[in-house]
């Protein structure tokens, strides 16, 4: 029951979220906005298009964006969805859920170097770049989790217990670190700028130049997904337990859509860093998740 | 062993049998023969994987006294290795030296094949002497191998540097076996297990050791002969000295672990702070590079570096007694180093082909290849993703096993060892996402894009037997990645001969199980995206096909294909973040006057270690020595004083003695 519940909802909170986002800006900013669900009409239109592909291209720009769709996909079934349950769930299956994620950049940078663009190539480079920073601080926050609990599964490593107050700092710092990399994986300001018009100052947008009808619906449903799952990282950590699964099926979309408002407000209340400062304000997710670490080894009983 | 023994004896037939078969068909029958070898010699390997070990006595002549050949699972594992990676290194390589068909090459293959059997020697003897007369044989065969572009200056550097560095590493081995001698009184390497009654004198012998095999196996600070030697040489030798040879230096390390038994806290702490400077220094390097086979080089010190990071952790886990990071750090090490072994032939192999079709190696010269080399293409872009390490391919399945034993074995870790397991994760990840970028740099700048110069306009796919070779390690990087529970219980075989709290097996046994939910995750995702991809078509043709145009240009319609990203530019970012590290040089030439003429701008990655310990050490010692330069002065009269001195010398010590 929550198994199928979590796939519905990755057919929708992704968009939901995305529209919530422009509403929030749009109010902040005087006006009305689109409508909620309109990344998803725009989605559906787009699926019914033919495809403009650049004589330049080969084999990988074709396959690259089902590729990476089938792999954030995949990750998502693994992600902790309503009440923690996963569609999916082994030993170790975080890791597989990171390197699936892995998989789908790769050939998103691959299939951007593919156009033979120099923009292309510039937002390829960028998203590397701050992957690279980014990557580590997922995987210390990990481990730390694994470090208190034992445990090895997804749903069980975010579920945080302890009489001490390890759960409140690793809950706090933790969302706070995964927010941080919500707005970097999901291309929001301050990190990028979805809306920019300049193709210079794009990151994510600018990979995706080329790409046209069902190809660039696949795409940016991979990256409402990518976004969406750090959120629901985020209502895993700091929901508590034991709620009622009846009240669990309600708080995941809550707190997916609260991160959205909250990205919103960041959106209306912030530029865009210089990209060369971008690399600092990231390595912020790390300096998070190395004081979780130390406060797991703190609340362990100290250094032996 | 009977099978082992029997391979050998037909890669010494092919050695020399082939001198004397007419050159046209030399290299088909060198290649048939050796293949047959080296199918024998695996198979024998994977017997005594499966049955246990079986060990042989030869006696030989004066100074070898005895000398044995064992198969046990450690040394059946390396064997299994170097004959999977030397059956497509040798279809490989026949492919590639049919390209010089003015060559007689007998000298050549002979060396070829004495290299693989001098490999499996140096896995399988078990006493001093006979143990570095085959490490030495390896060493001087493989350079051979490596001097085959003879008329090339840079091949002979190479050459000079791998033949020093190679000997240093000798040295240190030979002094690190003559301190175990002294307190052993025998050279059988099981007598060296008696030493261990006193820690301190077993861990400098086995410091010495470790710096030794760490030479032959590229970690850092010991790597500087190995981004040299491995672009000079000609690509089926790069495949195998990168893909098995550095190999053989973690097999020393496993063998002195396996012998000695639990290692020191400051040892294993050592082993494990080495790998991870090695991984993440190593990788970074790879990245900063714009020779595609130096790139391939530094990759292998940071692949070795990952293998190190399982060896350290599981030296480690002996040390404070916590057994998922012995069974899994150890079973992740060696699968990584088998995988390792056939994505890193693969690559090379590749690089060979890229290398024979445009004559370049310079990644800002390429580009658009995949149009005019798609089957290379396609093998280079498969071992890049498993290089990565990334899903679905073998690549993925020793990293899983790492993140694994680390997971597992952090919560039963006391205090800050606890905290240096999930730093190690951290670093791994590092690693992980660094060797993500250099490889979409790799194949994306070399294979996609348009062409950067006119190298690329004569490039076509290879023959044959060269895509043979890299069709075969293609195919078992998929096989691994999607099926790895037999590999997995073959390393658990080997990781079981160390000390293990409790059964290993039994241990085992949930770890096969969370590989077949991997397996069956991977299944689904490749099924998922075949309907993706089929739905996209699909949906492409019903919504008015394809419209073919030019990229987009933001409406700037002449680009040309020296705009676009190169390799440079595209890591840029992250060298300026890394800043000394990496220690890239740049030269710029500003233009200059009112309407400047010309402007330049060229960047050259440095190595730290070459650069501030290698050439001071070089200085130094061509210092020293030349303090002593008077004594060969050319002077006749001199040195027929230095006779008579010695005559009187020789004289007053013998008078003396009576």
């Amino acid at each position: 029951m929550a198994r199928t519940l979590n796939i519905l909802l990755l057919l929708f909170l992704p968009f939901l979220m995305l529209g919530i986002i422009n509403r929030v800006k749009a109010l902040a900013g005087g006006r009305k906005g689109f409508p909620l669900l309109q990344p998803f009409f725009d989605t559906l239109k787009l699926l019914r298009k033919g495809a403009v592909v650049s004589t330049v291209t080969s084999w990988v720009f074709a396959v690259a964006p089902a590729l990476a769709l089938a792999a954030t996909f995949t990750a998502l079934l693994i992600a902790p969805g309503v009440g923690r349950t996963q569609v999916i769930a082994f030993d170790g299956d975080i890791v597989l859920c990171l390197y699936l994620l892995g998989l789908a950049k790769f050939f998103q940078l691959i299939s951007a170097l593919d156009t033979g663009s120099a923009f292309e190539g510039m937002g390829a480079s960028r998203e590397a770049l701050f992957s690279v920073i980014v990557e580590p601080s997922l995987f210390i926050f990990a481990g730390t989790l694994a470090l208190v609990s034992g445990h090895m599964s997804f749903g069980e490593l975010f579920s945080l217990s302890g009489g001490s107050a390890w759960p409140t700092v690793a809950a706090s710092a933790g969302a706070i670190m995964l927010f941080l990399i919500l707005l970097t994986e999901g291309c929001r300001i301050p990190i990028d700028d979805p809306n920019t018009h300049l193709e210079l100052t794009m990151i994510h947008e600018v990979m995706i130049l080329d790409n046209s009808g069902p190809d660039l619906a696949f795409l940016q449903y991979a990256a409402a997904l990518k976004m969406y799952l750090f959120a629901t990282l985020i209502a895993a950590l700091i929901l508590p337990a034991d709620i009622p699964a009846i009240h669990a099926a309600f708080a995941l979309p809550v707190v997916a859509l609260l991160c959205a408002v909250l990205a919103g407000l960041v959106e209306s209340l912030l530029a865009r860093f210089r990209i060369s400062h971008v690399p600092q304000f990231l390595f912020l997710t790390v300096a998070l998740s190395l004081i979780t670490l130390a406060a797991a080894i703190y609340f362990r009983g100290g250094v032996a | 062993m009977t099978f082992f023994l029997a391979g050998i004896a037909t890669l010494l037939a092919a050695a020399v049998l082939q001198a004397a078969v007419p050159r046209p068909l030399r290299l088909a029958f060198f290649a048939f023969v050796t293949v047959a070898g080296l199918i024998a010699a695996g198979t024998g390997a994977l017997m005594t994987l499966l049955n246990g070990t079986e060990s042989i006595l030869f006696t030989l002549p004066f100074p070898f006294e005895r000398a044995t050949l064992e198969l046990d699972p450690l040394s059946a594992f390396f064997a299994l290795t170097i004959s999977l990676g030397g059956i497509a290194g040798t279809i490989y390589g026949v492919g590639y030296l049919g390209g010089y068909p003015e060559r007689s090459l007998r000298g050549h293959l002979f060396a070829f094949a004495l290299f693989l059997v001098s490999m499996l020697l140096v896995v399988t003897t078990r006493a001093v002497l006979s143990f570095l007369f085959a490490w030495e044989l390896m060493s001087l065969w493989s350079l051979v191998l490596l001097f085959f572009d003879r008329s090339n200056d840079e091949v002979r550097d190479a050459t000079i540097n791998y033949f020093v560095a190679m000997h240093v590493a000798f040295a240190l081995i030979l002094t690190g076996f003559l301190l175990f001698m002294t307190r052993s009184g025998s050279g059988d390497f099981a007598s060296f297990s008696a030493v261990m009654s006193d820690p301190s004198f077993t861990e400098t012998a086995l410091l010495i050791l470790f710096a030794g095999f760490a030479i032959k196996a590229g970690f850092i600070p010991f790597h500087s002969w190995l981004p040299k030697a491995h672009p000079a040489a000609p690509s089926h030798v790069s495949g195998l000295m990168s893909g098995i040879m550095i190999k053989t230096g973690i097999y020393g390390i496993l063998r002195f672990t396996l012998i000695v038994g639990v290692p020191t806290t400051r040892f294993a702490i050592i082993v494990l702070v080495v790998a991870i400077v090695s991984s993440v220094v190593g990788v970074l390097y790879a990245l900063a590079q714009h020779d595609l086979k130096r790139l391939l080089a530094y990759s292998s010190i940071e692949n070795i570096g990952i293998v190190g990071i399982g060896i350290g952790l599981s030296m480690i886990g002996m040390r404070i007694g916590n057994g998922p990071l012995i069974l899994l750090g150890m079973t992740g090490a060696l699968i990584h180093l088998v995988n390792h072994s056939l994505f890193k032939g693969l690559l090379f192999y590749g690089a060979g082909a890229l290398y024979r079709a445009t004559h370049t190696r310079d990644i800002d010269k390429l580009g658009g290849i995949i149009g005019r080399m798609p089957k290379t293409a396609l093998l280079f872009i498969i071992g890049s993703v498993a290089i990565a390490g990334l899903p679905p391919l073998n690549g993925f399945i020793g990293e899983f096993v790492l993140y694994l034993s680390m997971l597992s074995g952090a919560p039963h870790a006391s205090g800050s060892y606890g905290g240096l397991v999930v730093l190690t994760a951290g670093a791994l990840a590092l690693t992980g996402i660094l060797a993500l970028y250099c490889f979409t740099k790799a194949c994306g700048i070399v294979f996609l894009g348009s062409p950067r110069s006119n190298a690329v306009e004569t490039a076509r796919d290879p023959g044959g037997a060269m895509i043979a070779g890299m069709t075969i390690l293609a195919f078992a990087v998929f096989v691994i990645g999607l099926y790895p529970a037999p590999l997995f219980a073959l390393a658990v075989t080997v990781a079981a001969g160390y000390p293990y709290p409790g059964d290993a097996a039994a241990a085992a046994m949930p770890v096969v199980a969370t590989l077949g939910s991997v397996s069956r995750v991977l299944l689904l995702f490749i099924l998922l995206f075949a309907f993706l991809y089929y739905i996209r078509n699909r949906l492409i043709a019903g919504g008015g096909g394809i419209a073919p145009a030019a990229t987009w240009g933001c409406g700037y319609r002449h680009g040309t294909a020296r705009m676009q990203y190169t390799a440079s530019s595209y890591v840029s970012p992250l060298m300026t973040l890394s800043g000394r590290l990496l220690g890239l040089g740049t030269d710029l030439e500003r233009p200059q006057g009112l309407f400047p003429a010309r402007t330049a701008f060229r960047s050259h990655p440095h190595d730290l270690v070459d650069d501030y310990l290698i050439a001071p050490g070089a200085k130094l010692i061509r210092y020293l020595f030349s303090l002593l330069r008077w004594v060969q002065s050319g002077d006749m009269a001199q040195y027929i004083l230095y006779g008579v001195l010695f005559l009187a010398a020789a004289l007053v010590w013998i008078m003396g003695g009576n």
